[in-house]
């Protein structure tokens, strides 16, 4: 009550102020979407314009502050003239003002099928808003030319989060190491950790993986990759943006109390019929879209990889003792109609497989639970309707509904076994309502709701702190049978209000229930930001946030066999603070230390009268802290790039007796650099390097004999993660070709070499049977990866 | 799971040729298997621990015991059963208990854990901090004694009157298809070479044991009906084998043969003509039920 009590005094504070300002600035009404031409492939810059509004909030005059002499030049005109805005006012009386609007375009860059394809998507992001703030009034002597709207022009995003780390598909596209793909490049910006190699993990501020939430537009996924990490289960040439929200993100999303990597995708274009192809080592996908009347448009895209084809005999060739068929797909298809000026209706249908069978040889494992033939599947899909509308007063609805199913089958031999199907339904409805001049409030409900079936036969499930658990053959197993649905409802609202032009205060508050737990969580946020000061040497802005964050604890730790029912959610209070520092034309700065206090965490107690020999409590805590830096050279047609360092610390206590430990995915520093420049005749070269603390792990110092498995176990030196794996280090190259082989169609081809300087990276250790000697086990060595890609 | 995780990552990942010894070569102090005769036990029933061990480059050294239990510690790991024991007590190769009569208090299936340790040196009955070892073991310079004279570790007596489980018995035992019976020591030529492939074909020999019919036994945890699960392991005082242990043979459509067949390939590598050739076949269910037998060989 009493996080309630403040959040209402700072509404009723703050929406004073408002009342008594007496100058506003103009507003954006109505953003517009940029028409790309093929004279634009392979552009992207930001394009500064000039622009003029009159008393009714049309545009009435545009001109280029600084003409570049390229398409971008017309297209930012097009679209600015075709913006609307809330006229600023003077005593509430609307007078004529000048602006300058930032707009930052990427145009075709190597797809043609980017002409007109972000047409009918909403409105550009967040900071754009708040950028408002430095837009100054109009004066009575005439129309002052004053600060800058920084503008995207792409997908809908949450406007409400203080950071929002954001990839572009011409910058997931480039990104060296990144093999195209359209998630991997995001462990290259602050706050994201390095998952261990073929891990698929994804680490936001020294959080536990499953803290961490996937959206493909807005709708949770359970996993973000094919295969631990080797491709995203989206093709690149679908996504929009990825958006990486480190933490402290806006009430809109709950259930979590790490961060969220949020995957845009990208609408049909509408100009003509589109196809791309592409094929590298790994896989091959195929996109076919266009528009169908002059309303409506459609894609349907599929992607198979082919490892399967030569994997078996590589493993022979190498004597690794194990032979595998592992095979991936998915698919998407969208259908997106206009309903009026003002809403897009999008239909998507999209989903994942992955399946696997390994035959280890007994040579290879010396615990019979892992012989013999191994089996893994997983898939999902979703259908999702999407309805989205501004009305002309500026209020955005958002409605979403996705259902689905999410399918898991596990065979490792007798010992661990597990065959679940996961029915899914979730839905959003959201309005985002501008009151005033200097007011928005934004409410809705966030659903989620389903079916779980599943049989699952394990020895006991270990905790992620907990000791080898020796040998798996001999052990006792359990099993459990599960059929039950669940029902998670959240709601959520927040009042956005400029208390000064420049000073932008958010403060709402999520609601969330879970099926699996009691009790009804409230976790209030709010976040500030200050544009200190404007264009005149460098915009400076701070900012801050402030929130609790709650999450539902895991399937099996609920299981009435493996896990203890009842027991409540996982929480965090989460805070950030932040300076965005222009310094230099095209460069910024940015640096946001970070602490997170976890509590509630669901551990394992030792306990003799479970069948598992333990229950679940809430009975962990730990922290998270440390400071994100970020130097960015914002995009230009020749150069994109970056340095991104984190530096931070992770903790955890298990149990209130037991010492404090170092997470095990804790990473001291995590350093990134990423360049790529164009030469302009279809040459690009770019250069990733990567430093990374060593993952923290248990020494083992020595070993025992299992007599009921029939072989060894480790003994760990305690405390628990005391050793350091060696730092990880990389640099990766790409170089890439572009043709234009027929009018409006590339050709392109690319190199992409990982770790080219072939830096041995310790993953891991291996040991002699009886854990006497050890040995290391590395990620992949140089790896050069050649792909082609071809749109017509 | 740590060792889940490792096998499937090292799928994935450059694991190094280590060179680390096979765990089938038996070259120094080793427990091969301890057979309970009742892996499954009722509250105030007498269990009998028998020790198979073997010490081939020991020169007959004595080697020293201690053993020590644990009732329900609320884990199935040796270590923590090692843990909540203040120590071990001296002993033989061979240990008995008494299943305690409220062992089942407060608990649907209880669990006896025992703790046994074999060093060729001095043992001393207080805990080793470098090793995590429930005991200590020097040498006659107080050195510790390391892999090749010490070993510990443990197994565990499922204490429940609901289910029954039988130790699987081990009936024939083959080299190259022909039944090889206790006491017969058939003699193959030995091989120089260092690996498999420097030896000649002729070197190649079959091991094979089979199971008798019902030692895979059918018990139901309320899952349905399960039917335990064999593995048969191979050990070898020097040489090659394929592999450490081997599934039941199955025919083509992989249903297994019956009786349960296990075969290994053997190839006599290095071969030392100054020691036999010394082997052990040790047949487990994956409840802790077990037998064990051993055979030899002679150089040509």
């Amino acid at each position: 009550m009493r996080a309630i009590g403040i959040l209402l005094a700072l509404v009723a504070f703050f929406g004073v102020r408002v009342a008594f300002a007496q100058v506003e600035p103009p507003r954006i009404k109505t953003e517009a979407d940029a028409h790309y031409t093929g004279a634009a492939r392979g552009l992207a810059r930001e394009v500064v314009v000039v622009v003029t509004i009159g008393a009714d909030g049309h545009v009435a005059e545009v001109a280029l502050a600084e003409p570049n002499g390229d398409a971008l030049d017309e297209i930012a005109l097009d679209a600015a003239r075709r913006y609307e805005f809330f006229p600023a006012t003077k005593d509430a009386k609307p007078l004529k003002s000048r602006i300058k609007l930032k707009l930052a375009l990427h145009g075709p860059a190597q797809t043609p099928e980017h002409v007109e394809e972000d047409a009918g998507a909403p409105i550009p992001p967040p900071q754009t808003i708040d950028a408002g703030t430095s837009v100054q009034t109009a004066r009575d002597a005439g129309p002052p030319i004053t600060d800058i709207e920084d503008v995207r022009v792409r997908g809908q995003k949450t406007n409400d989060s203080p950071t929002v780390r954001s990839l572009d598909r011409a910058e997931i596209e480039s990104m060296p190491g990144g093999l195209g793909d359209a998630i991997r490049p995001i462990e290259s910006l602050p706050g994201v950790s390095r998952a261990p190699a073929f891990s698929g993990l994804i680490i936001l501020r020294g959080g536990a993986p499953q803290d961490s939430q996937v959206f493909l537009d807005q709708a949770a996924v359970p996993l973000a990759f094919h295969f631990g990490g080797l491709a995203a289960v989206v093709p690149t040439e679908l996504v929009n943006s990825v958006d990486v929200y480190p933490g402290n993100y806006d009430v809109q999303y709950g259930r979590g109390i790490g961060g969220i990597v949020d995957i845009g995708l990208r609408g049909p274009s509408k100009d003509r019929i589109h196809v791309i192809g592409k094929f590298d080592a790994i896989d091959g996908s195929a996109l076919v879209e266009g528009p169908l009347d002059d309303k409506t448009r459609f894609l349907v895209a599929a992607r198979r990889s082919w490892i399967e084809a030569y994997f078996p005999a590589l493993a022979q060739a190498l004597a690794l003792g194990v032979t595998a068929s592992p095979v991936y797909y998915d698919y998407q298809a969208m259908l997106e109609r206009d309903i009026g000026k003002r809403t897009t209706l999008r239909l998507t249908f999209l989903g994942s497989n992955d399946r696997v069978n390994v035959t280890l040889a007994p040579s290879q494992s010396t615990d019979p639970a892992f012989a013999g033939q191994l089996q893994n599947a997983t898939d999902f899909w979703r259908l999702q309707l999407q309805a989205d509308a501004k009305l002309k007063d500026g209020t955005k609805l958002f409605s979403q509904i996705s259902v689905g199913q999410d399918g898991l089958l596990l065979d490792l031999g007798s010992t661990l076994n597990a065959n679940s199907t996961a029915t899914r339904v979730q839905g959003r409805a959201q309005a985002d309502v501008p009151i005033t001049k200097g007011l928005r409030i934004k409410g809705g409900i966030d659903l989620e709701g389903g079916q779980w079936d599943y049989t699952l036969t394990f020895p006991q499930i270990p905790g992620a702190d907990s000791p080898d658990t020796g040998p798996l053959f001999g052990q006792k197993k359990l099993t459990s049978v599960r059929s039950f649905g669940y029902f998670n409802p959240g709601a959520f609202a927040n009042v956005e209000i400029f208390p000064t032009k420049r000073f932008r205060v958010l403060v709402g508050a999520r609601v969330d229930t879970f099926g699996a737990t009691s009790g009804v969580y409230l976790q209030p946020r709010m976040n500030v930001r200050w544009v200190v000061r404007g264009k005149d040497g460098g915009k400076t802005t701070l900012k801050g946030a402030l929130g609790l964050y709650a999450q539902q604890p895991q399937v099996f730790e609920t299981d009435p066999v493996f896990g203890t029912p009842g027991i409540a959610a996982n929480e965090a209070t989460q805070a950030s603070f932040g300076i965005e520092q222009e310094i230099a034309h095209r460069v910024e700065l940015s640096i946001e230390p970070f602490y997170k206090n976890l509590f509630n965490l669901v551990t394992q107690r030792p306990d003799a009268t479970s069948s598992s020999g333990f229950h679940y409590d809430n009975e962990g805590t730990g922290f998270a802290y440390g400071v994100e830096f970020l130097l960015k050279y914002k995009p230009d047609k020749h150069f994109m790039g970056w340095l991104a360092y984190t530096i931070s610390r992770s903790e955890r206590r298990d149990l209130p007796e037991l010492p404090i430990h170092l997470f095990q995915y804790d990473q001291t520093h995590v350093l990134s650099a990423v360049g790529s420049y164009s030469f302009g005749n279809g040459w690009s070269v770019g250069l990733r390097v990567r430093y990374v603390t060593g993952n923290p792990y248990t020494p083992i110092v020595g070993g025992y004999f299992d007599n009921n498995g029939g072989d060894y176990g480790p003994v760990d030196k305690l405390p628990i993660y005391s050793g350091r794996l060696p730092s990880f280090f990389s640099m990766d190259v790409r170089v890439e070709k572009k043709w234009h082989i027929l009018k409006d169609s590339l050709f392109s081809v690319y190199i992409d070499v990982l770790d080219a300087t072939n830096f041995r990276n310790v993953e891991s250790f291996t040991y002699a049977y009886d854990y006497q000697f050890h040995a290391t086990a590395a990620g992949l060595p140089i790896l050069p990866s050649l792909g082609a890609r071809i749109e017509l | 799971m740590r060792r889940a995780a490792l096998a499937i990552a090292c799928v994935a990942l450059a694991c190094e040729a280590t060179g680390f010894e096979p765990e089938y070569v038996v070259d120094t102090l080793r427990v091969l298997g301890i057979t309970a005769d009742a892996p499954f036990a009722a509250p105030g029933q007498s269990v009998h621990f028998a020790t198979t061990w073997a010490d081939p480059l020991g020169a007959g050294r004595t080697i020293q015991w201690a053993w020590g239990t644990c009732l329900n510690p609320g884990s199935s790991q040796i270590p923590d059963c090692a843990n909540a024991l203040d120590s071990l007590a001296p002993g033989t190769d061979s240990f008995d208990i008494t299943v305690p009569a409220n062992a089942l208090d407060g608990v649907v299936v209880g669990e006896v854990g025992v703790v046994f340790a074999a060093c060729a040196g001095t043992l001393s009955l207080v805990r080793d901090p470098h090793n995590g070892a429930p005991v200590t073991c020097k040498d006659l310079t107080g050195a510790p004694v390391g892999r090749d004279g010490f070993v510990w570790g443990g197994t565990r007596v499922v204490v429940t009157t609901l289910l029954v489980n039988a130790n699987p018995s081990i009936d024939k035992i083959f080299i190259d298809g022909t039944e090889w019976a206790p006491g017969y020591s058939p003699a193959i030529d030995s091989c120089v070479g260092k690996n498999v492939d420097d030896c000649p074909a002729s070197a190649v020999h079959e091991f094979s044991y089979t199971a008798k019919a019902d030692s895979a036994e059918t018990y139901d945890i309320g899952a349905g009906p399960t039917t335990e699960e064999l593995v048969g392991w191979f050990y070898v005082t020097q040489g090659s084998l394929t592999a450490g242990y081997a599934s039941p043979n199955a025919d083509d459509a992989g249903v297994p043969l019956s009786p349960p067949r296990f075969d290994i390939a053997f190839v006599p590598t290095t071969s030392d003509r100054s020691h036999p050739l010394h082997l052990w076949f040790v047949l487990r269910d994956d409840r802790g039920g077990m037998s064990i037998a051993d055979r030899q060989i002679t150089w040509k």
